[in-house]
């Protein structure tokens, strides 16, 4: 609760900051604040507290909150490198960005279904602007629009469930829908119909097949820095919100939803890296990988195993940084055009030793290759799929990282391409070389030791 | 737990019957505004011209069409007045429950009123209300 708070005033703080023209500040005012809610939010470890019964801000709401704090802070810095020309609005910006995070730490913690709506509607609302924050470019408004568009179409779907859910058993507590759902040996078509409408507006959301047409098109359109954003903290706040309901209220009717979220975690998975092969734009290969990622984020929410936690979380982990320097990159290469083919990165290997690291890393660890995060991301969330029998889900997830190899190796095989002119020496600033060794190394340790991260959330 | 009456929903069982009469109301609803739609258009007088189809008839003959860019300004301020509109809406239910609420009503009041207050500031800092 005291991370609530603090991120929330230091939102305001930096809105301030800026509405006073104080831009010297901003960022130091900024990390300072996103370390401080770092702090107490790792000090609530143990410290499971209920609060009106709206919050449970337990280990799981502990773990994943923290993953999010950390990919703000480094997509902050990458901020300092992306806005470094450009004075007007960036308080805006990054305040926009910590009250998405106020969004997703509500998402992770809720214990009442209001609270869930609130969360997504306080991420929604700001990811909004951000996606259209590039405000005379085109395709960001395109995006804005789109992204507005269907984000409240979704939130409709998920409403309608909320509502039938509250007719039936009379209240948004999740342990109440709990207790019902365990204490009846039939449930009424009304709420069976409220589970599926939950699920849709969630498949949305995360963008999963066949709700994932936004995906590509808003990714694209959206400025690079935000799509990062995108990929990583609200797809970390989306999947981590969506285990949780169905952990807590509905594993006991699984025979409800089981075989629809099995399609669509399969058709996810293979639509995605399919898709994902076809493209030759960078960004929109990126989009279509994530739409892949969400894919195999489903799998442990089909399991729903005492495994499933760690695993969304060690994936979540591992893609988040793997990602966030996969960006980081492609900002570094693009700079400020809107045109990013996948023939840009040609050439790269000779001058930037760091980049291509960082992009050779990120790749891999997407692409699954021991002994990097992403490999035991894979690893945990099969383990976990096994452990309940999944199999033919599992080789389908299989058959997708095979295929997904082919386009996360393309960025990698053209860096060292020489029959073109190198790339000049891209210059960074601190900031920016400190996002790439960050990825770099983190992406090793954690998984060389993947015991660090694997059993947070579940105790 | 919310303030909700929860013991008298758990009471009411949910079977199809119970929504019988929420049915009967929603078919009365639309059967009425149908009818009335109906019979007006059955009963009523038809005189078709082009001045009666214009979409201001109040005398003066309309100019151009309606679909006006019009300046930023106008779309501001009236945001800005819904804003500002809306919170004084809070007021009226904690203004006739001022006595009960005590001290901690009126705290609560005052942080409501205060981010609004700032939200204020931001915008004049924003040059939100320079018109110029």
């Amino acid at each position: 609760m005291t991370t609530l708070v603090l991120l929330s005033l230091l939102g305001f703080l930096v809105l301030f900051l800026g509405a006073f023209e104080q831009k010297k500040a901003i960022l130091p005012v900024v990390i300072a604040g996103l370390s401080a809610a770092f702090v107490t939010n790792a000090l609530s470890w143990d410290t499971s507290q209920t609060f009106y019964g709206m919050m449970r801000y337990d280990n799981y709401a502990v773990s994943f909150v923290g993953l999010m704090i950390f990919s703000v802070l480094m997509i902050m810095l990458l901020a300092s490198y992306h806005f470094r020309n450009e004075d007007s609005h960036i308080a805006d910006i990054y305040a926009l960005m910590i009250f998405t995070l106020v969004g997703g730490l509500v998402m992770v913690s809720y214990a009442s279904l209001v609270m869930l709506f609130v969360g997504i509607e306080i991420l929604s609302i700001a990811l909004y602007i951000l996606a259209g924050s590039r405000r005379m470019n085109l395709s960001s408004n395109e995006a804005s629009l789109k992204y507005f568009l269907m984000g409240a179409f979704a939130s409709g779907f998920l409403l309608f469930g909320i509502t039938l859910m509250y007719g039936v058993t009379g209240s948004f507590d999740l342990l109440v829908i709990s207790d019902y759902v365990n204490g009846n040996e039939e449930l009424p078509m009304l709420f069976i119909t409220g589970v599926l409408l939950i699920l849709i507006g969630f498949s949305f959301k995360i963008g999963a097949v066949p709700f994932h047409f936004w995906t590509p098109d808003v990714y694209q359109g959206t400025p690079t820095l935000i799509t990062a954003f995108m990929a990583t903290v609200v797809k970390t706040a989306g999947i981590a919100a969506f285990f949780h309901l169905f952990d807590i209220c509905f594993s006991a009717i699984d025979g409800v939803w089981f075989n629809i979220l099995w399609v669509i975690a399969a058709a996810t998975i293979l639509l995605g890296n399919v898709s994902a092969v076809m493209q030759n734009e960078a960004k929109r290969m990126l989009a279509w990988s994530s739409v892949a990622h969400a894919g195999y984020l489903l799998i442990p929410v089909l399991a729903l195993n005492e495994l499933s936690a760690s695993a969304i979380f060690y994936y979540t982990a591992a893609y988040s940084v793997a990602s966030i320097s996969a960006f980081a990159v492609l900002l570094g290469i693009s700079q400020f055009s809107n045109e990013m083919p996948v023939d840009q990165y040609k050439g790269l290997a000779k001058n930037n030793p760091i980049m291509t690291t960082a992009l050779v890393i990120a790749m891999f660890s997407l692409a699954g290759i021991p002994p990097l995060a992403g490999f035991f991301g894979k690893y945990f969330v099969f383990v976990t799929a096994m452990e309940s029998n999944l199999n033919i889900a599992v080789i389908i997830a299989i058959a997708g990282s095979l295929i997904g190899i082919y386009y996360y190796f393309k960025p990698v095989i053209f860096a060292f391409n020489q029959e073109v002119p190198p790339i000049e020496k891209i210059k960074g600033n601190a900031a920016f070389n400190f996002v790439l060794f960050a990825g770099i190394i983190i992406s090793l340790i954690i998984g060389i030791f993947p015991d660090l991260l694997a059993n947070l959330p579940g105790n | 737990m919310l303030g909700f009456p929860r013991s008298e929903l758990q009471i009411m069982e949910v079977q199809g019957s119970e929504y019988l009469p929420l049915l009967i109301q929603l078919v009365f609803a639309f059967g009425f505004v149908a009818m009335v739609l109906i019979i007006t258009h059955l009963i009523g007088p038809k005189r078709k011209s082009a001045k009666k189809l214009e979409s201001f008839e109040c005398g003066i003959e309309s100019q151009g069409n309606a679909r006006l860019p019009f300046s930023i300004k106008y779309f501001l301020t009236a945001i800005l007045f819904v804003l500002f509109d809306v919170e004084v809406i809070f007021f009226y239910p904690w203004a006739t429950n001022f006595r009960e609420f005590g001290l901690q009503g009126f705290i609560a009041m005052f942080i409501f009123v205060a981010l609004f207050l700032l939200g204020f500031l931001y915008l004049f800092r924003k040059k939100a209300f320079t018109w110029d």
